[in-house]
């Protein structure tokens, strides 16, 4: 560590007085896109995409949703768990698994059905 | 009771309330009247007859343990005040 | 997706020993203070310090590949490691505070055991205006240094990084060469009455953290020196730099308090 610390500082010193009147001789670090790597660079990408919700994060807002027209919930695997803020003040929320196939309803009428989430990328 | 047995009793006197020390805990007060006493001495001479005043708080207000214990630092230079 | 960590921003952690570990080196560490207080023996608690030591080391170079080279640390994950640096310097100023209170309980209306005054009778405190002073400079010095690093960094400037980083690691350590020869040189211990007691331990662990807060400087230096950080991520540094002024502000209110006020 000692040892690195002299050489990295000795050699900035010495490239610091090599370069001090060219300030774009600096080393510069890399683009933040490109220094990323894994699920943080599927979402740095994903955002440049013009998509803001990667991870699907939001709380979604429920339309009419009656039998004809449900709230479509996507989801990757076969069901999901979706709860229900039943009223605006409501202190607890209605939890229920939600089925691959079937339309369902929650504890206050409306209904859902689960659709094929899109991969993020 | 006559007037004249009255006049022969001696006046009981405690230490006055100081409003430096308000408080149920009087031990400052009585430190306080002893370092006082000695500067008094120390300044004035042993014979200055106002020092006695900080004297009469202190013996009244001290247990006499902690008198003791701090005169026998004071001749061992031990004690633990600006005199 | 391809990611074997399902459809989540989420970092759900792999199985590690160093929970374990560490959790065995806490009580090595306490068991070996106890047994060096009354012993007079150092083997255990320097064993616990090679064990305490070693579990630091492996676990934050894993947290460091999972966040670096596997691109685990999404913005939520991100988010969650800022609250954790938050919540930990808020418990270090609470920390920092209970001693603070001791100095004030016992100099604000100090007790007839130590002659009604403070510093005490027969303490000789350090001058305020010598090394105390010097240090206080180096320290806000050292507080700009490492702001100029994060403007470097930012701004994707490597090798001004390198330069600002090494001078706040090099003024961390100035202070801590500086505060062990003030010890060497004090006139009053540990032992010499509350004033003693309340001295060293305030500024001790005020030391303790700039020792800790210039290793954790030090490894930032090493990550940027390896290309770790990029302009947009690099909460590494900004932890280790919350941490450093988190330090500075102590010095701060020790110098004002107790070096100057209270000496």
């Amino acid at each position: 560590m000692a040892a690195l610390i002299i050489r990295s500082l000795s050699q900035t010193t010495r490239r610091g007085v090599q370069v001090t009147s060219v300030r774009f001789a600096n080393k510069m670090m890399a683009d933040p896109l490109e220094h990323a790597t894994g699920l943080e660079k599927q979402e740095l990408m994903a955002k440049a995409a013009g998509n803001d919700n990667p991870f699907d994060m939001r709380v979604y807002k429920r339309i009419s949703g009656d039998q004809t027209n449900p709230t479509v919930v996507p989801s990757f695997y076969e069901k999901r768990l979706v709860g229900c803020i039943c009223e605006e003040d409501a202190t607890c929320i209605n939890w229920m698994w939600l089925e691959k196939g079937d339309k369902k309803r929650c504890e206050c009428g409306y209904w859902f059905q689960l659709a094929d989430a899109k991969p993020m990328v | 009771m006559s007037a004249a047995i009255m006049s022969s009793e001696e006046k009981l006197e405690t230490a006055p309330f100081d409003p430096r020390f308000p408080n149920q805990n009087q031990t400052k007060y009585c430190y306080q009247s002893f370092v006082d006493y000695n500067r008094c001495q120390k300044i004035k001479g042993e014979d200055y007859e106002p020092c006695e005043y900080f004297k009469k708080v202190f013996q009244s207000v001290c247990p006499n343990a902690w008198l003791e214990k701090w005169n026998d630092q004071l001749e061992a230079g031990t004690f633990p005040g600006k005199i | 997706m391809s990611s074997s960590h399902g459809h989540h921003a989420y970092h759900l952690v792999d199985m590690s020993p160093w929970p374990l570990t560490g959790s065995v080196s806490a009580m090595m560490l306490t068991t070996g203070l106890v047994k060096w207080f009354h012993q007079f023996n150092m083997d255990l608690l320097l064993l616990s310090f090679l064990a305490t030591i070693l579990t630091m080391i492996q676990w934050w170079r894993d947290v460091t590949r999972e966040g670096t080279y596997q691109g685990l640390h999404t913005q939520v994950v991100m988010k969650g490691l800022r609250w954790g640096m938050i919540l930990f310097i808020v418990s270090e100023v609470l920390f920092f505070f209970s001693f603070f209170w001791a100095f004030f309980h016992s100099s604000l209306s100090p007790t007839i055991e130590i002659g009604m005054c403070w510093p005490p009778v027969g303490i000789q405190p350090f001058n305020p205006f010598q090394i105390p002073l010097l240090n206080t400079t180096i320290l806000l010095s050292s507080g700009a240094t490492v702001t100029w690093a994060h403007h470097a960094i930012t701004s994707s400037n490597h090798s001004e990084a390198i330069q600002s980083l090494a001078l706040t690691i090099f003024l961390g350590l100035y202070f801590s060469a500086l505060q062990a020869f003030e010890y060497a040189e004090a006139s009053f211990t540990i032992a010499d009455s509350v004033y003693g007691s309340t001295f060293f331990v305030a500024t001790g662990f005020h030391g303790l953290h700039v020792i800790i807060g210039t290793s954790f400087l030090a490894v930032c230096f090493y990550r940027l020196y390896k290309c770790h950080f990029s302009s947009d991520h690099h909460f590494g540094f900004e932890a280790a730099a919350w941490y450093w002024h988190f330090v500075d502000v102590v010095w701060l209110f020790l110098y004002i308090f107790i070096y100057w006020w209270g000496g």
